[in-house]
């Protein structure tokens, strides 16, 4: 036996295992999806019977209630009857061969140039070159084809894309590809052919298939946008901006969106919103530096909003109060 | 004559399909995806690549797999 291929010729066996496991499962599923057909097929029964009595008796109230059902019944029948088919459909995939499971891993040796077999591990890996999308460095990756999941195959997660050389979106380092995160793929077009792929045992077209998608750049629906890949959040609200949108707060030391970011209007110092506070008084933003308390009730206001130390409150309530004075004074003199 | 073709593209389903004698790659693939641009596909028979004018054979294997696929959250 040829050793270099002995590991390959041993995953192909696991994979072929695998997919005969998949392939009970899904006859296992068939005979489940029947039975609900069948179970379908009884109560359509029952209820003929029933309304069959009932229009005999002329129970019209029992017989609208019982032709009701029947009719959601009657259109519930052929969906349950098409998941079974295609079940069945599924189910009747033809195993690959030994020969061309080996075949196929020889083809992913022709098409990406190294695999690697670990047979400890159950995996078969390739490795992608340094992929980059709209000017946006990604690295390469390694894409790992877990065989223990085949089966209980329904999507993509069989397959494993691990950053070789991250440059993880700067908001969530699990996202190391605008459609990859933690490591899963998520295929979108790509889905159906990709489970079909595996299912057949066409590894390396299943493999060809993750590879277009890592190459394919939607913009509608990434896990992180590369609009936002090398933005942060805004410290107050989250809302992701770029260096040359972003404010810098000296107070806080943090940085912020235009919308929570704002000035005094007594220094006209720039700062976020967090380090600035509504004087009661007139309601506008005003910072730490430009409050202070009124001397009489102790109410921090901007110092536009003091009068000789006190606010306009205290100050109207003073000079009522000195004026109650000097008129009393008056009539004593008086 | 008969050959299997295994179309990627969404469906990626795999059926025997009767062709004429003497039909190229070239021609089978504008058959059976027209509209479509064959530099857009990873184009194999048996497993191997071949040029657009290579002449498919009884009992060939073609697989057309897109390399532009849009993947999702």
């Amino acid at each position: 036996m040829d050793t270099l291929n002995k590991p390959m010729i041993k995953i192909a066996q696991a994979i072929r295992e695998q997919l005969h496991s998949l392939q009970i499962h899904r006859f296992g599923e068939v005979q489940r999806l029947v039975y609900v057909v069948c179970t379908n097929l009884d109560q359509l029964q029952s209820s003929r019977r029933n309304l069959e009595k009932c229009t005999h008796r002329g129970w019209s109230g029992a017989v609208a209630r019982l032709t009701s059902q029947l009719e959601n019944k009657l259109r519930d029948l052929p969906y349950s009857i098409e998941q079974a088919l295609q079940m069945m459909n599924h189910a009747k995939t033809q195993l690959p061969s030994p020969r061309q499971a080996v075949e196929d891993l020889r083809q992913l040796q022709d098409e990406f140039g190294r695999v690697e077999c670990n047979l400890q591990e159950r995996t078969v890996s390739v490795f992608t070159d340094p992929i980059e999308l709209e000017g946006f460095f990604l690295g390469d990756f390694e894409l790992r084809l877990e065989v223990d999941k085949l089966a209980q195959l329904r999507d993509s997660s069989a397959f494993r894309v691990i950053a070789q050389d991250p440059h993880p979106a700067s908001t969530n380092d699990c996202v190391t590809h605008p459609h990859v995160s933690e490591e899963y793929l998520c295929a979108g077009d790509a889905s159906v052919a990709l489970v079909q792929a595996l299912a057949t045992g066409r590894i390396c077209d299943a493999f060809l298939l993750v590879k277009s998608v890592l190459e394919t750049y939607n913009p509608s629906s990434p896990y992180v946008s590369l609009d936002d890949w090398y933005g942060f959040p805004c410290y107050d609200c989250g809302y992701v901006i770029d260096e040359e949108n972003s404010f810098y707060c000296e107070a806080c030391d943090q940085s912020f969106c235009d919308e929570c970011f704002s000035y005094c209007r007594s220094c006209d110092t720039s700062l976020c919103r967090g380090c600035l506070s509504e004087c009661p008084g007139c309601e506008e933003p005003v910072c730490e530096n430009c409050m202070s308390a009124c001397n009489q009730c102790g109410e921090s206001m901007c110092v536009s909003c003091l009068e000789d130390g006190l606010c306009s409150s205290c100050k109207e309530e003073m000079e009522a109060d000195n004026e109650k004075e000097s008129i009393e004074s008056e009539q004593q003199v008086a | 004559m008969k050959i299997l073709w295994i179309n990627n593209d969404l469906g990626g389903f795999a059926n025997y399909v009767n062709i004429a004698e003497n039909t190229t790659v070239e021609k089978f693939f504008s058959q059976q995806l027209p509209g479509r641009q064959a530099d857009d596909y990873l184009i194999r028979v048996n497993r191997q690549p071949v040029p657009r004018d290579y002449v498919l054979q009884e009992g060939d294997r073609i697989t057309a797999t897109p390399t532009k696929v849009e993947g999702a959250v």
